[in-house]
């Protein structure tokens, strides 16, 4: 059976653009973040729970996997963590290193560390100790233009990001070192998201250039195994992988769900909206998906 | 010595200059309510020719870089597409250009409209990096949190006070 996405729940949450939308542990709770300079925490309902205001767009919201903490990076070059102290998330921690706007953040599996990256070309790894105390445990140049995504891998010491550069680069860690093991090009235009495959054997990428590619780990290497061409008309600004497929985020104002099948990947008819979709995002036990726009609009869409 | 000190001061001395447009023809179904008037090509270019330049007095209809015939406007698609003309190929002021009339149309523009900006082709050398410059959103949001540069934006949008007709029909 084909599975179809149905927009079950749509409601203006920001005045300007939402750039950013990520569930929190159990599906409980659902953040989302704006060039109206704030972070908002809603239940599953939409409705609000808290709000917590920045000077510059934050750009970005990632919880922890642990559930306890969340993350926000912002256009001011301040990365902040907020830790859930009696039931409500606190400000915790200020991450300062970028030099100017950092545009995403990645959590270890184990959420020991934290990944930033930004217009700065850097990406920066966080070690988050026990104690409570977060220390710089890298930075990484290599690209040759703003990092716009950067993702751990969901269980080994592997960060990926992708750039403005067009690349794609895998890095490992030895001993406490980060270095890049590899740069994939094929991309022909800014690559904005990545995400990997939730058994993280594969990883796929998106951007201007309107394609996802899907790229298979291979002895530790990835070598691209599909490029999916087609289904978007204009820059695809956001992936999520979940069980039960790729789901996209495009400026062509549709989400779609790409399912593996034996011909190749099919997508599922697209969800329209009224603006860009910035953000795309499953829920934990994969049964909807949020999503962010251009309108300030938070949706939530249904698998029927 | 003072006038060399200007020409070296810029890039572009003794632009060439354009006649300005005529005021739009108004044809009669204007004025009638029942009739849905969709954006065209010549409402889009009221909005954009009188920006400043960043280096003269002269708005970027008087020096060419924004022309009619370089919009095309599909209402229905909600879409337009907006190209423009730098004075000289090597002018670095492209993009700053480029995001003054970007800054102006998300401000002026219904939200529905997806707008295409980019240099006229084959009319600045660094056509390719300025027009991925000014497609990047995420660029142009951080650009518009820059105070020193929302200021040069600003100024060279505000109409002098001249120019303002205070006798405009509302």
């Amino acid at each position: 059976m084909e599975t179809k996405l149905k927009i079950a729940q749509s409601k203006v949450m920001h005045k300007d653009r939402v750039w950013s939308v990520a569930w929190g542990l159990k599906d409980s709770i659902l953040a989302s973040t704006s060039g109206d300079c704030s972070l908002k925490l809603w239940d599953k309902n939409l409705n609000p729970v808290d709000s917590f205001a920045q000077d510059r767009t934050v750009r970005r919201v990632k919880f922890a996997p642990d559930g306890k903490q969340l993350a926000i990076c912002s256009f001011n070059g301040k990365v902040l963590i907020y830790k859930l102290e009696n039931g409500v998330f606190e400000e915790y921690a200020e991450l300062e290193g970028h030099e100017s706007e950092v545009k995403s953040i990645s959590w270890s599996a184990d959420s020991s560390l934290l990944a930033t990256c930004g217009r700065d070309k850097s990406v920066w790894v966080w070690e988050c100790w026990e104690d409570g105390d977060y220390e710089c445990a890298g930075v990484i140049t290599s690209h040759s233009a703003d990092v716009k995504d950067i993702c751990f891998h969901p269980y080994d010491c592997i960060l990926v990001s992708v750039s403005y550069d067009m690349t794609v680069k895998l890095f490992k860690e030895y001993d406490g070192e980060w270095d890049c093991v590899q740069t994939l090009t094929g991309h022909t235009d800014t690559v904005w998201c990545a995400a990997w495959s939730p058994d993280g054997l594969k990883l796929a990428t998106a951007g201007s250039d309107q394609c996802v590619r899907i790229w298979a780990m291979n002895n530790g290497k990835l070598e691209l195994e599909a490029n999916i061409q087609g289904i978007h008309e204009r820059t695809i600004y956001s992936v999520d992988w979940g069980e039960r497929g790729i789901v996209t985020g495009c400026a062509d104002n549709k989400i779609r769900l790409l399912q593996q099948s034996e011909g190749g990947w099919i997508s599922s008819d697209a969800v329209a909206v009224l603006s860009d979709v910035n953000s795309v995002a499953w829920s934990k036990n994969g049964d909807k998906i949020a999503a962010g726009t251009d309108d300030g609009d938070v949706v939530l869409i249904d698998l029927v | 010595m003072v006038f060399a000190s200007i020409d070296q001061a810029l890039q572009n001395a003794t632009p060439t200059l354009f006649q300005k447009a005529k005021p739009r023809e108004q044809k009669a179904s204007d004025w009638d309510d029942d009739v849905r008037d969709p954006w065209d090509a010549r409402e889009v270019f009221e909005l954009i020719r009188e920006i400043r330049d960043p280096e003269h007095p002269m708005s970027l209809e008087e020096l060419g870089v924004v022309q009619e015939e370089l919009i095309t406007v599909n209402d229905e698609e909600n879409e337009i597409n907006v190209t423009f003309t730098p004075t000289i190929p090597h002018c670095s002021m492209a993009t700053l250009i480029g995001l003054s009339i970007s800054v102006k149309l998300i401000r002026s523009l219904p939200r529905r409209f997806k707008v295409n900006l980019a240099i006229t082709p084959g009319t600045h050398a660094q056509e390719h990096q300025v027009n991925r410059q000014l497609k990047d959103k995420e660029r142009v949001a951080a650009a518009l949190e820059n105070p020193n540069l929302i200021k040069v934006v600003n100024n060279s949008l505000i109409k002098t006070v001249e120019e303002i007709d205070l006798d405009d029909d509302f």
